[in-house]
Order: structure tokens, then sequence, then C-alpha cells
């Protein structure tokens, strides 16, 4: 089962009912209350709602790969740019335009993604 | 020696914190340069031993600024030497462990071919890495450039 790490800020989850809600539902992941145990296990997945948290998370592991949620229009194009750079950080909307993967379903995706290659 | 060890890649950090330590130094290392400059603001180092292309970071940056060049690798080996220099470690060597065929910051470490220069009254090195069988970061031959 892939291991997945919450880390939402203050400004764009101030009660952190979105950290506790993918937390809740996981999709099938074991929520891990840290990136990095002491015995340097990485998560499998990490989900931050700032790239600049997401950035460190990156320079903190070498294979989790870390799912940044924006939810402006503003954080939406710094996000991409950063994560169409960054080979290890993918970028969703919170709720997305017409046809678009959002944030469930980028994080489901990833999650089956993770749990087909530990079956193989 | 107390070394403060900056490289953006986890896994030469790691290395890098086996061999010094095994050497009998003690290790400090971050994957910031922000975090770096300010350690080495607020304690005391013997050496550093820090990375050349490292990820631009927020700082001060306005959005635009971050949308253009948040992670985008950036040659920020050369002004943290100078800067740490200043900040009174007595050596400093910067490291590259990449192709000088495959970026032209690392073709310009070619100039300097592990020549030690004098910054602010420290050592300064500044030279292209091996590495250890395993492909991390040689950091324990860097810091033997010294010798």
């Amino acid at each position: 089962m892939p291991t997945l790490f919450v880390e939402t800020d203050k400004y764009y989850d101030p009660s952190g009912a979105l950290a506790r809600a993918i937390q809740q539902v996981a999709f099938g992941a074991t929520v891990v209350q840290a990136l990095v145990t002491s015995d340097e296990v990485e998560a499998d997945i990490a989900v931050t709602t700032l790239v600049e948290v997401a950035q460190r998370m990156i320079q903190e592991t070498e294979f989790t790969t870390v799912v940044v949620i924006h939810s402006t229009e503003r954080r939406r194009s710094m996000t991409e740019a950063v994560a169409n750079r960054v080979p290890r950080i993918l970028s969703a909307p919170i709720i997305g335009r017409d046809g678009e993967e959002n944030s469930v379903l980028l994080l489901q995706r990833l999650i089956v993604e993770k749990t087909k290659k530990e079956e193989v | 020696m107390r070394i403060l060890l900056v490289d953006d890649s986890v896994r030469h950090r790691r290395a890098g914190i086996k061999d010094l330590t095994v050497l009998g130094h003690e290790v400090v290392a971050v994957g910031s340069y922000t975090d770096a400059l300010r350690l080495a603001r607020e304690q005391t180092f013997d050496v550093a031993l820090i990375d050349m292309l490292m990820p631009a970071e927020a700082q001060t940056l306005g959005p635009a600024a971050i949308e253009q060049f948040l992670g985008a690798e950036i040659g920020i080996g050369f002004p943290m030497l100078m800067k740490l220099a200043l900040c009174g470690v007595k050596k400093v060597a910067m490291a590259t462990d990449t192709n000088h065929h495959a970026h032209p910051m690392s073709a310009a470490v070619d100039w300097f071919n592990g020549a030690e220069l004098s910054i602010n009254g420290a050592r300064a090195i500044i030279l292209h890495t091996q590495l250890r069988s395993d492909g991390a970061k040689d950091w324990a031959r860097v810091l033997s450039s010294f010798d």
C-alpha cells in the first residue's frame, strides 16, 4: 500500500480541513505522519498547497512524488510552471475545469499506479 | 572539523555525511542554500563543501519571478562560495558532478580546475568532483583537495 504524507499551509487551508479530508479519504493509501522517517523511509506521495513547500519536500527526498494542490488562478500558473520544471512535482487544481484532472482524480491515479508497481 | 555540506541531492548529502563522519568530522548537511547561509551566519564552521547547481528558491522573489525561476537549476554555488567566505568559513570548496558538456556553468568550472583562490582570507577551491562507485558525490575526496 503506498504511503501518503499531507502538509497544507495556513493561508490556503486555514482550518486544516483540506488536509484532514485527504487524510480521511486517503484513496487507499496509508497516511504517514512524516515525510521521511528516522530510518530514511520516504513517503511515496506527499501533498501540499504551496510550491515552496513542494520544493523543500523534493530536497528532502529522493523518490517521493509531490502533489501541489492549487486553488486560485494566480497560484495555478505559478504551480504549473514549477511542476513543468521539476520532474517529481505534479500540480492539480482543487476543483478543475471541465475535463481537467483535478486533485482527487490525480491522487486516485497516482495511488493506483504506485499500488500496481508494488504488486509487480 | 565542523563541516557545512550543501547539496540539493539527498543522495549526495547522505553519502557525504557517511564518508565525512567516518573520517571523524562533524557534518551539518542541508539541501537549501537559504538554510546554508542562515546556518553560516548563526554558527561556526571550519569547512563548507557546496554544490554548484541548485534549484532556485523563493527567498524575496515575487510571484512572477517564482513562476519563472523557482525550481530551475542555477549556478548559485559561485555567489554562495563568496558569501560563505565572508561569513568566516576558512575553507570553502564548490564541487559539481555535472558534465562540462552538459551545462555552461559546469564548463566554466574548467577555468579553475581545482586551483586554490583566496577570498576574504578563506581558501576556496572550485572543481569537478569524482563520483563514488554508487554514483554519489565523493565529498571526502573534495575535502582532501585542501591537503
